[in-house]
């Protein structure tokens, strides 16, 4: 899948990496990887833009964590975020169900 | 720190040293920088080594995997530097990074000063007034098209001589003590500081054209400039009318300079007049009634009429250069009354506070910069 393809979908797919809890830029990388099993083929660096975007808006929070002597920059959803989420969702599964019902009808 | 093979966990090998140098100066190039972003690249790549090394990649391998997969700098730089032009962002970035931090540094000078600047200024600018009257130079006709040039140049040479008259010392000095202005009457300021400030808060302005009166060919303005807005109007309305009375009263001049040569020939004929008269009084005395030879007589009536026409030539002149002056010559004539000023003309109190505070900010954010600079050498 090309970046351009995903570019649209890039926030709701970075609040849902962060839904079950707080985690780093590297995580969320992880994440999207391996559940997308390697098929999002984007420049992991994009992702921090994209972050500090969702956060400057208010659908995430970030604070620095120490573990083990490593400093690292935590995201996690708000309230706000939370809502954008759920409102997001809904219109990727509407979209995605009206897509397959036309698309699946043709072939 | 180790890892349980022995290896470095968590430190930057020095490619991505070179990576993170990289980035920064493509950042710098769109007048970019930002801190933060920068410790989370170093994070990502070393996670991503780390977890290329803990697969059994090389080292080397684990680095080219983890560039590669982050996207090459100059990509990632023109993802995070925000789409404006490098001064505006290397200005937010100074902001953000070099001024927010130390913002009482600057904020509290820009107050502190702000405020001074106002209660001083309250103090030491009072605020000022003008009043202004305008005056405009009349022929009694109208001026005909190819006169009017000349006509206006004879206007403004009028306004100059007669600007000069007013504005010289000894009148000022009457106007000074009439008022009681800049405290010359308390002998708090010697007369001569007192003329010279007068002079500075009057202003008389020649005005080409523009005119509202019928015949103008030329007009001029004065104005007083004073704390006292009732005293800006009360000196400008004195002004404007020792103009106007300075004009009627250099054209009087000329006209009775005029007639002086006549005065002095008539009283000389008077006197002449008087003595004949006298003899001849005597004469008729000596000889008994009425008995006066004409040849005595004659030289007397002579005398007597060139009196007589004189006193009428002398009366004519009069009345025509009476007629000249008041019909012929140019005639100032106020077209603007001045006026009780109603709005302060400065200074603008805002404009006071508001230099107050930007002076404050500049020495606070020289004070961030060399706080800045001695803690960078």
């Amino acid at each position: 899948m090309t970046a351009e393809t995903l570019k649209g979908h890039l926030e709701l797919l970075l609040l849902a990496a962060v839904q079950p809890g707080p985690a780093h830029g590297y995580a969320i990388a992880e994440k999207l990887r391996s559940r997308s099993k390697g098929a999002f083929d984007l420049p992991e660096g994009t992702l921090y833009p994209a972050l500090h975007r969702l956060e400057r808006a208010g659908h995430l929070a970030s604070r620095w964590s120490e573990v083990n002597g490593r400093r690292r920059r935590v995201y996690q959803l708000t309230a706000k975020g939370q809502k954008t989420l759920a409102t997001r969702h809904g219109e990727w599964h509407e979209f995605a169900r009206a897509v397959q019902a036309v698309v699946g009808g043709l072939a | 720190m180790t890892d349980h093979a022995g290896r470095d966990v968590g430190r930057a090998s020095g490619s991505i040293d070179a990576y993170l140098r990289q980035l920064e100066r493509e950042l710098r190039q769109g007048g970019y920088a930002d801190a933060r972003v920068m410790e989370e690249v170093r994070e990502h790549l070393v996670d991503a080594v780390d977890d290329g090394l803990g697969r059994g990649l090389s080292a080397e391998d684990a680095e080219r995997e983890a560039f590669e997969r982050f996207g090459p700098p100059e990509a990632i730089a023109a993802h995070l530097i925000p789409g404006r032009h490098p001064m505006i962002n290397r200005f937010v970035t100074l902001t953000r990074d070099v001024v927010w931090p130390h913002r009482w540094w600057v904020l509290t000078p820009t107050v502190v000063t702000a405020i001074l600047t106002s209660v001083l200024s309250y103090y030491y600018l009072p605020t000022r007034y003008r009043s202004e009257s305008i005056i405009e130079i009349v022929s009694p006709q109208p001026v005909p098209a190819p006169l009017q040039s000349p006509a206006a140049d004879q206007a403004r040479a009028r306004f100059q001589t007669i600007s000069q008259t007013i504005l010289n010392r000894s009148r000022l000095e009457w106007i000074i003590k009439d008022f009681g202005l800049y405290g010359a009457e308390q002998a708090q300021v010697p007369i001569s500081n007192a003329v010279l400030q007068m002079r500075r808060d009057i202003a008389v302005e020649f005005l080409a054209g523009d005119a509202r009166t019928e015949n103008a060919v030329g007009g001029f303005k004065v104005s007083f400039e004073s704390s006292n807005p009732t005293l800006a109007l009360k000196i400008t309305e004195r002004l404007a009318s020792l103009f106007v009375e300075e004009n009627l009263r250099q054209r009087e001049g000329q006209a009775t300079g005029a007639t002086q040569f006549l005065d002095a020939e008539i009283a000389d004929l008077r006197r002449r007049l008087i003595e004949l008269e006298t003899s001849v009084e005597e004469l008729r005395a000596r000889n008994g009634r009425g008995q006066v030879s004409q040849a005595d007589l004659i030289p007397y009536e002579v005398l007597r009429d060139r009196y007589k026409t004189l006193l009428i030539r002398r009366e004519e002149y009069r009345s025509v250069a009476n007629q000249e002056r008041r019909e012929l010559g140019e005639q100032f004539k106020v077209a603007e009354a001045a006026r009780l000023p109603e709005r302060p003309l400065g200074p603008s109190r805002l404009g006071v506070t508001v230099t107050g505070a930007l002076m404050g900010l500049g020495v606070g954010l020289v004070v961030v910069g060399v706080k800045r600079r001695t803690r960078a050498a």
